[in-house]
C-alpha cells in the first residue's frame, strides 16, 4: 500500500475552485480510508508490527500535507467558499468531519489494542501524535463548521435586508470571523452611497434585523440538529448578528 | 484637550485630501493605500475619543482601546455615546483586518461612508 503524495495538486488548489479542492480533499479521504482498512487488517492478526508501523508513518505525512493544503487553505477561504456555494461547502465539511471521527475512533481501538500486545515505544509516540493531529482537525473543522453557519445567516440576511430596503443600493456584505465564538457580531453592510444620515440608516436597517433574527429562532426551534461523532451543529439554530453597521 | 482634537481633526482631513482624484497614487498599491486610510481613520476616533479623557492621556496602561470602550460602554445608555462606541468597535475591527489579518477576506467597504461616519463624530462639539 502507500498514501500517493498530494502535496503537488493540492498546492494547485491554492489558485483554484472550491470544486477542486473539494475533489482533491475526496481522494485523500479515500487514500486515507485505505490505510486504515488495511491497518484494521493486520490488528486483526497483531502480528505484523512493522505494516502498522509504515501505515502510522504514512498517516502522519499524509496528515502533515493535509494541514498544509487543506486546513490553512480552508482557513483563508472558508467564507468565500460557502458564500459562493454553502450547501457544496457543507458537504465538504460534513465529509471532513466524519473522515476525521472515523480516524479517532480508529486511535481508539488502537489504543486498547496497544494495552494487551507489545507494540514498541515508538509506534507508542506515533499513535500519540496522530491523535493530537486529528484532535487539532477535530477544532479546525468544527470552526469551519460554525463560520459556515455564520456564514448562511449573513447571506440570508443581507438578501432579506436588500428585497426589504430598495432605497439603499446594497453591494455586499462582509463580517469578522474571528468573532465567529463572541457575542455580539456585527453584519458589515457596504452602500454604493447614502444620502440620508448613516446612523438613520442603520437604526432602521437594525430594527429590520430584530425581526430577522426573532424570525429565525421561530423557523430553526423545532430542528433537529445532525450528530457526527464530536461536532456539534448548534450554530445552525443561534442567532449571530447583533446589529448591521454600515461600512 | 485641544492637540489631540487637533490631531484627530488632521488625521481625518489627511484621509480626505488622499481621496482627492489629484493626488497621484499611480505608484501606490491601492490596498495598501486603503488600508492607511482605515488605520488613520481609526486613530483619528481613538484620538478624538481620548481628547475628552484627560485621565487615559495621562495613563501608561497598555491597553488603551480596551479602556475607551469600556468608558463608553458604561455611558451607552445615551444614545449619541452609544453611536460613538459601536463606530470606534467597527473602526477598530476593520483596522485589526487591515493591519493584522492579510488572509482574510476583504470587507467591501466604501471609504466616503467611513469618513463621513468618523468626521460626523469627531467634529462633534462634545463626545460625553
Amino acid at each position: 500500500m502507500g498514501i500517493k503524495n498530494f502535496s503537488m495538486s493540492l498546492a494547485l488548489v491554492a489558485t483554484l475552485s472550491l470544486q477542486a479542492l473539494a475533489d482533491n480533499t475526496s481522494t485523500y479521504i479515500q487514500e486515507e480510508q485505505k490505510a486504515i482498512s488495511s491497518a484494521k487488517q493486520h490488528l486483526i492478526s497483531a502480528t505484523k508490527n512493522t505494516e502498522i508501523a509504515i501505515i502510522f508513518k504514512e498517516l502522519q505525512v499524509s496528515s502533515e500535507q493535509f494541514n498544509d493544503n487543506v486546513i490553512r487553505f480552508l482557513n483563508s477561504k472558508i467564507t468565500d467558499f460557502a458564500k459562493e456555494d454553502s450547501e457544496k461547502t457543507g458537504m465538504l465539511l460534513a465529509n471532513l468531519a466524519l473522515h476525521n471521527d472515523n480516524k479517532i475512533k480508529f486511535y481508539k481501538e488502537i489504543r486498547k489494542i496497544i494495552k494487551k500486545n507489545k507494540f514498541s515505544k515508538e509506534m507508542k509516540a506515533d499513535l500519540v501524535l496522530l491523535e493530537h493531529i486529528s484532535k487539532e482537525f477535530q477544532k479546525e473543522i468544527q470552526k469551519f463548521i460554525d463560520i459556515s453557519y455564520m456564514e448562511i445567516e449573513a447571506k440570508n440576511h443581507f438578501k432579506a435586508l436588500k428585497a426589504l430596503h430598495n432605497e439603499y443600493q446594497f453591494n455586499d456584505y462582509w463580517y469578522s470571523i474571528s468573532d465567529v465564538y463572541n457575542e455580539n457580531i456585527v453584519l458589515f453592510l457596504s452602500l454604493e452611497n447614502i444620502k440620508e444620515d448613516i446612523f438613520d440608516a442603520e437604526d432602521k436597517l437594525n430594527k429590520e434585523l430584530l425581526s430577522l433574527q426573532s424570525l429565525k429562532k421561530d423557523m430553526t426551534k423545532d430542528i433537529e440538529l445532525p450528530n457526527i461523532g464530536g461536532f456539534d451543529f448548534d450554530k445552525m439554530n443561534k442567532t449571530h448578528f447583533s446589529r448591521v453597521s454600515l461600512i | 484637550m485641544s492637540s489631540y482634537k487637533e490631531y484627530s481633526e488632521k488625521l481625518t482631513h489627511c484621509v480626505y485630501t488622499m481621496m482627492q482624484p489629484t493626488i497621484n497614487v499611480e505608484d501606490v498599491d491601492t490596498l495598501s493605500l486603503e488600508k492607511s486610510l482605515i488605520n488613520r481613520l481609526y486613530y483619528a476616533l481613538y484620538n478624538r475619543i481620548i481628547a475628552e479623557l484627560p485621565d487615559l492621556q495621562s495613563s501608561t496602561t497598555a491597553n488603551k482601546h480596551m479602556q475607551i470602550n469600556q468608558i463608553l460602554l458604561k455611558q451607552s445608555s445615551k444614545r449619541s455615546i452609544e453611536q460613538v462606541q459601536q463606530v470606534f468597535n467597527d473602526m477598530k475591527t476593520l483596522r485589526e483586518w487591515a493591519d493584522y489579518k492579510p488572509n482574510d477576506s476583504i470587507p467591501p467597504y466604501n471609504l466616503s461612508i467611513l469618513q463621513n461616519k468618523v468626521y460626523s463624530i469627531v467634529k462633534r462639539e462634545k463626545l460625553f
